[in-house]
């Protein structure tokens, strides 16, 4: 087993931490870091649950390793709101119910964060593209698309 | 005093009801502090891997751990021989039900393996990865045994013999041998024969349905101590704590009350958190190495050895006159169960004509065991797939007699007070006035759009019924120091229901709902709850929470008459407010009443649960999908898509559009792209969402929805079941909707690009 | 998953001496491919070199001998740069096709090229603007037209210790034009059941297609070229009848296997249709 001394930031934290080369990135939040708002759904990037941003871009993290985080800016879902102040996309999920169980949401979190920083004014469709790469299974993402839509029109009220 | 209780919601005007609230629960999910069964681990725990066949039936010979149980960091190995062999007693599943020794052997594989991930052997170590590692040095001898996961083949004489002791039972009797058949079922009225003699019309035709998965993202996650003393601890990822407790005491042989079973959040269950799989398995590994045992399975796991939802094969036969009228329906439904006996056949059986009074009717069920895992409660078990069947026939009945297939349904539509297949007599239903209100609707009868592709387009419709179910729902109500008020309850919260109780509460006592705290307590602090499941919870619950209401508000009453100086009988309370009869000017708000009365030193606390004898109050739904299909490559697009549903009395219309959609959306895809392959070894060859393909945001339209209110009979302000009928009609609207675009009737589910794109061809020679 | 070690190297010298040790030394680039086969044990590695920060191989850029594409560079990078800069359009089509945008985000074009499955959606739209694969390895570098990068299913030539350092595409002349389309049985996220990348170049003042490219995803055990349609199109004047004939001729050049995803018929007749699209799509293109 091989071991590496990397030091990444995660959500604005920095870390100096002891991690075993075959860990993944996912693994090493959850239970090393103890920030389990980062989920694993299906452990091959087929599902999004485990979505955080890796240097500002959306990454699947089951499908990072743990010592390519060394020097990069890693957010996660525990990351977005300020000081127990709900960003405008988490806000908006929630007064538009685009969720449900809440397992998929911290995925949904990252992903629509991401999204809308890079297009502020995204189409339905767009939203639609961005987001297949997330699943959900219990709202049909009507509302979830409909969350996107409000976050973004805050957003561009901001 | 006698309170009134609102038994019957006509006319009658709720204040909190129809209300958007904001959700509850919201903020802790979308900051990722809820807590799911993957997040908890408890002090000292270990991490367990469970040991699966690796083949679809072959017989255990032989297993040996010793060289797991030496590795460092292993600290207990579990067999079947470490369960109790002779268990005993009900068990609750939810809808789907199974025989308790069949449970045990489904949970932990005793002589053989039934399906590909039978679990066989588990070890927990220190270490997620030392188990892993462990699991692997399990050494397992097995002599490999023919499999059969098609429910015909499974049927024939020959196929391979799944239990050797079964024996199919049916009215006329018990079979002379074992097969893989478990049971054949009957139903219907009057002389089909005839029937269809004295039909103008008679359409018959085979469908085939493949397995599908309920498809939450949550892996089941578990963790279980079983203490030195004897108690055991579950941090349960189920849809029932209390099911569950009596489940583990009955598999484990423990008592109830020693049981204490705390529910996480649950990332989506859909009826197949009901069946306990993880959790046995952690408590044995628990006793033995005397810590707590923690197990996640994964994804792969999930697809191949939880419970996924029956694959059938259908054969529906319907005759009806020139005019209309319905003078037969037949059915013969196949049903594979998995690996051991107690598929919804029967479900399938009751729902596939419910939603008609055909003038005779006959259905044959057959409950069959395949080497495929043994199936778990998929919202409305059998309803989707017999409707899909049905519904489908009758489209096709009604196209060939030349009536409009609404007209055609509505001509023999079943009301209240008629009969079901199985001779059970149909309480309050509105399923004429929601087929009316169809027929009426701006989405039926606008043009359907053009497709920008110049591909063909058309429109179909589906309705579909499910009975619904009733549990023990309890709730207790206490008043806070501040006036504020504490609801607890015993229902898992699996998609709304803290948020829905707050509504009923406030509505019970004339408050605000924002002064509502609900949380969902362990089975130490509220009496038995049921499953939640059968699209009872907001129905029973809103009784429960209904009496304990108004017991509240009858002590409240009690401890003001003392401070207004009156006797009990002339405190009035109303608008919210407590005052004493005739004088207005003694007005106290509920929220300073009850701080005035609980400050002094009185409690105000009431608990209550439904009535027992309370009755299911049936659920319908109507889809109305548009579709584009690509005649060069069979794909379809739904382009868009409405659900009508009657739920009886709406609370929330936020979260009764959440479940509608949801549901909806997993029927659709079922209905196009979701199955499970199996080769011919019966091993699985798409066990990850890859290759499982489940509906993402792409490729869905928006779900629109429109709501009914046609109360039902009795006991909870007229609200029916709302969870499972959404999955029912799908299918049956999107085959429909195909046969209008490209004048083909799919036989199969999924209706897949290239099985769609086969069947045209095949319709074109 | 393997027990292996992981190395991040700076340069591309020290990358190629730690790919030249003894031992399964697997480089890596997005991971997303390699680490899920990592996860699965469908690979071994005992050592993981990373590649990204290795400045030439995340380099992107357009110069005097066309478009440079450093093998570490991501699909969405791509995607963007090729987007804005325009001539390959195919490329820039693929590169939105691979997964999901988070796959997109890590995964590179050139690992999308080195897993070398069949069904790779980038791979046909560099064939068919002849992009040439420059390899590195202790030993030395080559060129290697990337229609001759493929041995076999998840197989290149590549040798052990020799990475794929960047990808070459000539510019196209501006009368060219390309498209990519996949069918998939959802809208996203599935592995290509079959794909096709065309490209035709047309000359204005006769009208007639000067070259033409036609690559197929999916359907042989490697990714194709449609060679016999390829040559049928050169020299004629596009129309819907030529294409046509195109695209039956496309059809000779499939070997489709029947699997989970789809029946050798099926995908047979899907490369009939992808190729009539977007030889249909490059007509639109030109015009």
């Amino acid at each position: 087993m091989s071991k590496k001394q990397i030091k990444t930031t995660v959500n604005g934290v920095e870390h100096e931490i002891l991690v075993d080369s075959t860990w993944t990135l996912l693994e090493t939040l959850r239970d090393q870091l103890k920030l389990t708002g980062t989920k694993e759904g299906c452990s091959n990037g087929n599902c999004g649950a485990c979505t955080v941003m890796v240097d500002g871009q959306s990454s699947c993290s089951c499908l990072v390793l743990a010592p390519e985080a060394n020097g990069r800016e890693i957010t996660t879902v525990e990351g977005l709101a300020d000081h127990g102040h709900l960003s405008p996309v988490q806000d908006a999920f929630v007064e538009n119910s685009g969720l449900q169980c809440g397992f998929c949401t911290p995925g949904f979190m990252i992903a629509t964060t991401a999204l809308l920083n890079d297009n502020p004014h995204p189409t339905e469709n767009e939203i639609r593209l961005k987001l297949a790469g997330n699943l959900c299974r219990c709202t049909g993402y009507d509302k979830i698309v409909r969350s996107v839509q409000d976050a973004a029109e805050r957003l561009n009220k901001a | 005093m006698t309170t009134e209780i609102r038994s019957n919601a006509d006319g009658l005007e709720f204040k909190q009801f129809g209300k958007r609230y904001r959700k509850v629960d919201g903020d802790d999910k979308v900051t990722g502090q809820a807590v799911f069964g993957a997040d908890f681990t408890a002090k000292g725990s270990l991490f367990a891997k469970i040991v699966r066949s690796p083949y679809a039936h072959a017989r255990i010979v032989s297993i040996d751990t010793s060289e797991a149980e030496a590795m460092a960091g292993v600290e207990a190995v579990c067999t079947a021989a470490d369960f109790p062999s002779d268990v005993a007693g009900d068990v609750d599943t939810g809808e789907v039900e199974i025989g308790i020794q069949f449970l045990a052997n489904l949970i932990m594989g005793r002589r053989k393996a039934l399906f590909e991930g039978h679990p066989v052997a588990a070890v927990a170590a220190t270490d997620i990865h030392i188990a892993e590692e462990a699991a692997r040095r399990i050494k397992i001898e097995w002599e490999v045994l023919p499999a059969v996961t098609d429910p015909i083949e499974a049927m024939a004489q020959d196929a391979p013999l799944l239990h050797e002791g079964l024996i199919a039972t049916s009215l006329s009797g018990s079979a002379d041998a074992p097969s893989n058949i478990a049971g054949h079922m009957e139903g219907g009225k009057g002389d089909v024969e005839k029937g269809f003699e004295e039909s103008d019309v008679v359409v018959e035709r085979t469908y085939r349905t493949a397995l599908v998965h309920q498809g939450y993202l949550e892996p089941e996650a578990e963790t279980v101590h079983w203490h030195a003393d004897g108690r055991i601890e579950v941090w349960a990822n189920s849809q029932g704590s209390f099911p569950l407790r009596q489940n583990m005491s009955n598999l484990l042989g423990v008592d109830v009350s020693k049981i204490k079973v705390m529910p996480l959040e649950v990332g989506g269950a859909f009826g197949a958190k009901n069946t306990p799989r993880v959790t046995p398995i952690a408590a044995i590994l628990s006793q033995k190495a005397g810590k707590p045992v923690k197990i996640v399975l994964t994804r792969e796991e999930v697809l191949k050895a939880t419970g996924p939802a029956s694959g059938a094969v259908v054969t529906v036969k319907m005759g009806a006159t020139k005019d209309g009228v319905l003078k037969a329906a037949q059915s013969r439904l196949v049903f594979g169960a998995g690996g051991f006996p107690g598929s919804p056949v029967l479900r399938g059986m009751q729902t596939i004509f419910a939603c008609y009074q055909p003038e005779n009717s006959k259905v044959d069920a057959y409950d069959v065991v395949t080497n495929a895992p043994r199936v778990a409660a998929y919202r409305a078990p059998g309803a989707t797939v017999a409707t899909f069947c049905g519904e489908s026939t009758l489209d096709d009945l009604a196209r060939e007699i030349g009536m409009d297939p609404i007209d055609f349904r509505i001509k023999n539509a079943s009301k209240t007070g008629d009969s079901n297949v199985d001779d059970e007599e149909y309480a309050r239903i509105g399923i004429v006035q929601m087929l009316e209100t169809v027929k009426a609707s701006d989405e039926y009868n606008r043009p359907v759009k053009a497709s920008k592709n110049g591909f063909p387009v058309g429109r179909g419709v589906g309705i579909g019924w499910w009975p619904c179910g009733i549990e023990i729902s309890s709730a207790r109500i206490m008043v806070n120091h501040d006036g504020g008020v504490d609801v607890t309850i015993g229902a898992v919260d699996l998609h709304g229901v803290r948020t829905g109780t707050a509504q009923v509460a406030a509505e019970t006592l004339g408050i605000e709902p924002e002064e509502v705290y609900v949380h969902t307590a362990d089975t130490e602090g509220i009496p038995y709850t049921g499953n939640a499941a059968g699209s009872r919870i907001t129905r029973t619950l809103s009784q429960a929470v209904y009496k304990a209401g108004v017991s509240v508000i009858d002590q409240m009453k009690a401890k003001m008459a003392v401070r207004f100086g009156v006797d009990a009988e002339f405190v009035e309370y109303e608008g919210g407010n407590f005052y004493a009869r005739d004088n207005q000017d003694s007005k106290v708000s509920f929220k300073e009443a009850g701080s005035l009365v609980t400050k002094n030193g009185s409690n105000i606390v009431a608990t209550a649960s439904n009535d027992p004898g309370m009755r299911a109050a049936n659920g319908y739904a109507m889809a109305v999908a548009d579709v584009e299909v690509d005649p060069d490559t069979g794909k379809v697009q739904l382009t868009d898509f409405t659900l009508f549903q009657d739920v009886g009395k709406c609370v929330n219309p936020t979260q009764v559009e959440s479940q509608m959609q949801g549901g909806a959306v997993q029927g659709i895809g079922w209905a196009l792209s979701e199955e499970y392959v199996y080769d011919d070894q019966g091993l699985m060859r798409n066990a990850s969402f890859l290759d499982y393909r489940m509906p993402t945001a792409l490729d869905l339209p928006m779900i629109n929805t429109v709501i009914l209110e046609e109360p039902a009979d009795d006991g909870a302000f007229g609200i029916r079941g709302v969870g499972e009928p959404p999955i029912v009609p799908p299918p049956a609207a999107i085959g429909n909707a195909i046969s209008d675009a490209v004048g083909v009737r799919m036989g199969r589910l999924p209706m897949s690009p290239e099985r769609v794109f086969e069947a045209m061809k095949d319709s074109s020679k | 998953m393997p027990n292996f070690d992981y190395e991040a190297p700076t340069s591309l010298m020290s990358a190629l001496e730690l790919l030249a040790q003894p031992g399964e030394n697997r480089p890596l680039a997005g991971g997303t491919d390699v680490i899920d086969q990592l996860k699965s044990n469908r690979r071994n590695a005992d050592l993981v070199v990373d590649l990204k920060r290795i400045p030439e191989l995340l380099n992107i850029e357009s110069n005097g001998s066309g478009l440079h594409v450093g093998s570490a560079v991501s699909c969405t990078e791509v995607h963007n740069f090729t987007t804005e800069k325009g001539g390959f359009a195919a490329l820039a089509e693929s590169t939105e096709l691979v997964g999901s945008v988070h796959i997109q985000n890590r995964g590179s074009v050139g690992g999308n090229v080195c897993n070398a499955a069949p069904s790779a959606d980038t791979i046909p739209s560099l064939l068919i603007h002849e992009a040439v694969a420059h390899t590195a390895s202790a030993s030395g570098e080559r060129e290697i037209p990337l229609i001759d990068f493929f041995a076999g299913p998840g197989q290149t030539v590549l040798e052990k210790g020799e990475i794929l350092k960047e990808l070459v595409l000539p510019t196209p002349s501006a009368n060219t034009a390309s498209a990519y389309l996949r069918f998939i049985p959802r809208n996203e996220m599935d592995i290509a059941v079959a794909g096709v990348g065309s490209l035709i170049e047309v000359d204005p003042s006769t009208n007639l297609v000067t070259k033409a490219r036609i690559a197929l995803a999916s359907v042989a055990p490697t990714p194709v070229r449609a060679y016999a349609a390829e040559e049928f199109l050169e020299g004629t004047k596009i129309d819907a009848d030529a294409i046509d004939k195109t695209a039956d001729l496309a059809v000779g050049s499939a070997v489709p296997i029947t699997d989970v995803r789809g029946s050798a018929e099926y995908r047979k007749e899907l490369i009939r249709v992808l190729t009539r699209r977007t030889l249909t799509i490059c007509l639109e293109r030109l015009a």
